[in-house]
């Protein structure tokens, strides 16, 4: 497991860093818009990374094998690590000064649409709003508080879907959990919250107020886990990794293992954590292999004296948030098996916007049966029929979706670290999941063309 | 041989899953299934040109730069369920299939477009309608509109139909074939004539 999980945050930071390089080489390598200073800057910060990256290349094929990796192995490759963190995060404060189009292009725009057609998802009728401004909130804060007056989570439920073809890969979509903030119908306010169950404590103002953030960002968590179900977990660790140490830092947000522990508890309470045990396993073993990543993922809750408290407040904020949602809103088992009969369609690359009500070999055997009977007894429509399929949902697309990368990128991975990729060729490396992304959009685009030919909404 | 309706529906419950042809979502099959075709709907995303920002199409230029220019000069346009995309009288438009199609190695396909709609002036495609064994993804529509009105094309509608020829198992199937460009897209794609041999060729040329 120490191997794996080594790899497993270079196989993340490898492929966040290639998207970069694609969409820096297709967008931002532009001189005549962004002048010569920023595209050197971004190409020296890229280089630096790649760099670092294949400098491990060895030790990283290594890890594939049974035998754990030697200490001082494993320290090289934290130590690489850590360095990589920083330079991602610099690239990544460099780019979040462009305008937003740049950054988070139509694919946002593409699926609030479906969101606003698709209205049993979340068991909102209300429009969502659904804005790329989510990923720059901080250059367009005033314009977020006039919006949303309320404090807003950084936690925006983020999936990478990118709508092109592989030159075009970095497109975030953002299912802002905002979506619940602002819908009035399943307004919730954690701080009342908070301020309810503690005002007559004796808590001291500064302890109140972390609790009374956390609340926000884990009321945040809570709904996202209710109605996304797994893909959720997945998505948090592969983001959170690396994107909210900065933010962490700054707001005072709780930290990754909280959320970690708090979702995966949750799936484990509705039985469906058994699929993520391995990535609960490696992010822990992530947070064992060294104090510094320790501190700057922080995974720990630091204030012991305040965890009875926090408890005490998750459990009043679920009951909340419990109550707000509808159960048919609710990611469901029901769900989950579904997830898992597109993840098998997935692996045969094939489009999972729906699935076949009628199972494949029934339909042959009794074709095959009526074609032993007299003729005039056949009907054609009633075999042709039973290929009509049901249109899956998107958490449903969504879940599969982050499955099958769960459990396809590792060998990815040991393919691309095989192959002598040099730098130049690391754009290479996301075209597996440009293709999988690619085949989630256009599913999730479907089965909204799907239900309205049904007319069942 | 056209393979009839019930060829087809064997070929889709065959036991050996590589000899399946697979079409998905077969939304209402009775609709969609004629005598030896099936219907095939309008996806929602199209490529359109930007007239006004393209002098010519560069077929020399460096495959980066061409590339750079292509996303410069095509609109990619979204439509949502209900919203149509208008195909305005003498316009272009690329778009695909919403069905995702696998043709089985010994199986090729012909996509044609719907007489309902050739009453009206739609073109499904300008040349391209052979489908490859072994292609897989969504297949392209090369859109124009020959008639006198704007069409209001809407996701959905069934605006072409694929028919099967039996052919014997081929040893170069489409995705595996020598600089295929398009194998496996589920979107629709620009053309890439840029990456075609022969232009590396000429530019190769024209440098020395």
């Amino acid at each position: 497991m120490k191997n794996f999980a080594l790899r497993k945050v270079f196989l993340i930071l490898t492929e966040k860093i290639a998207r970069l390089e694609n969409l820096y080489n297709s967008k931002l390598a532009d001189e005549r818009i962004f002048g010569n200073d920023f595209i050197t800057s971004c190409q020296r910060s890229l280089d630096k990374l790649k760099a670092e990256i294949l400098q491990n290349k060895l030790i990283l094929l290594e890890s594939y094998s049974e035998k754990t990796l030697e200490d001082a192995k494993i320290q090289k490759v934290l130590s690489s690590l850590e360095k990589c963190i920083t330079g991602f995060l610099e690239l990544h404060s460099l780019l979040s000064y462009l305008p937003s189009n740049y950054v988070i292009p139509e694919t946002g725009i593409f699926l609030n649409n479906v969101l606003k057609n698709h209205h049993n998802l979340c068991g909102i009728k209300s429009n969502i709003l659904l804005s790329p401004d989510f990923l720059t909130r901080d250059t367009h804060k005033d314009l977020f508080e006039l919006i949303f007056p309320c404090e807003i989570a950084s936690n925006t439920l983020t999936l990478y879907l990118p709508i092109m073809e592989s030159s075009d890969p970095l497109y975030w979509v953002i299912l802002s959990k905002k979506i619940f903030a602002h819908t009035d119908k399943i307004r919730i306010n954690p701080k009342l919250i908070a301020d309810r169950l503690f005002e007559e404590r004796n808590i001291n103002l500064e302890d109140r107020a972390l609790l009374e953030k956390l609340a926000y960002e884990l009321t945040s968590d809570l709904f996202t886990v209710k109605l996304f179900g797994p893909a959720y977990y997945y998505l948090m660790l592969e983001l959170g990794t690396f994107r909210s140490i900065a933010e962490s830092k700054k707001r005072h947000n709780p930290t990754l293992a909280i959320r970690e522990e708090l979702i995966y508890n949750e799936l484990k309470k509705v039985s469906m954590a058994d699929e993520l045990a391995q990535a609960h396993e490696w992010f822990a073993e992530l947070s064992r292999l060294s104090e510094k990543l320790h501190s700057i993922l922080g995974f720990e809750f630091k204030r012991d004296n305040l965890l009875p408290l926090f408890n005490e407040l998750m459990i009043a904020l679920d009951r909340e948030v419990s109550e707000k949602l509808e159960k048919s809103a609710l990611f469901n088992e029901k769900d989950y098996k579904k997830s898992l009969q597109a993840y098998d369609r997935l692996n045969n690359d094939v489009l999972i916007s729906s699935s076949y009500i009628h199972d494949i070999d029934n339909i042959r055997n009794d074709y095959e049966k009526a074609c032993k009977e007299p003729e005039e007894s056949f009907n054609i429509y009633e075999h042709l029929n039973k290929f009509k399929e049901d249109p899956n949902t998107p958490q449903q697309i969504v879940n599969a979706g982050w499955m099958y990368k769960d459990n396809t990128t590792d060998k990815v991975f040991f393919d691309f670290l095989s192959n002598d990729y040099g730098p130049a060729n690391l754009g290479l490396f996301p075209s597996y999941t440009t293709k999988l992304d690619n085949n989630l959009v256009k599913s999730i685009e479907t089965l909204v063309i799907h239900k309205v030919l049904l007319n069942e909404d | 041989m056209i393979l009839n309706e019930e060829q087809i529906l064997e070929r889709m419950v065959d036991p050996d899953p590589s000899r399946r042809i697979i079409i998905t979502p077969l939304i209402n099959p009775e609709e969609q299934f004629g005598p030896t075709s099936v219907d095939l709907r309008l996806g929602t995303d199209f490529q359109v040109i930007k007239r006004p920002n393209i002098t010519h199409l560069d077929f020399i230029n460096d495959p980066k730069e061409i590339s750079r220019n292509l996303a410069r000069y095509t609109t990619p346009v979204k439509v949502g369920a209900t919203e149509p995309f208008v195909l305005h009288p003498g316009e272009f438009a690329l778009a695909s299939t919403l069905e995702y199609i696998r043709v089985p190695l010994d199986l090729a396909a012909r996509l044609e477009g719907r007489s309902t709609w050739g009453r009206l002036g739609l073109l499904i495609h300008a040349t391209a309608g052979f489908v490859d064994p072994g292609f897989s993804g969504a297949l392209t529509f090369e859109l124009s509109n020959i008639g006198q009105v704007p069409m209001p094309l809407y996701p959905g509608v069934r605006i072409s139909q694929i028919c099967f020829f039996e052919s014997k198992k081929t040893k170069l199937p489409y995705a595996e074939k020598k600089y295929s460009k398009y194998s496996g897209k589920t979107t629709t794609a620009c053309s890439a004539y840029f990456k075609d041999p022969e232009y590396c060729r000429i530019r190769k040329a024209l440098d020395s």
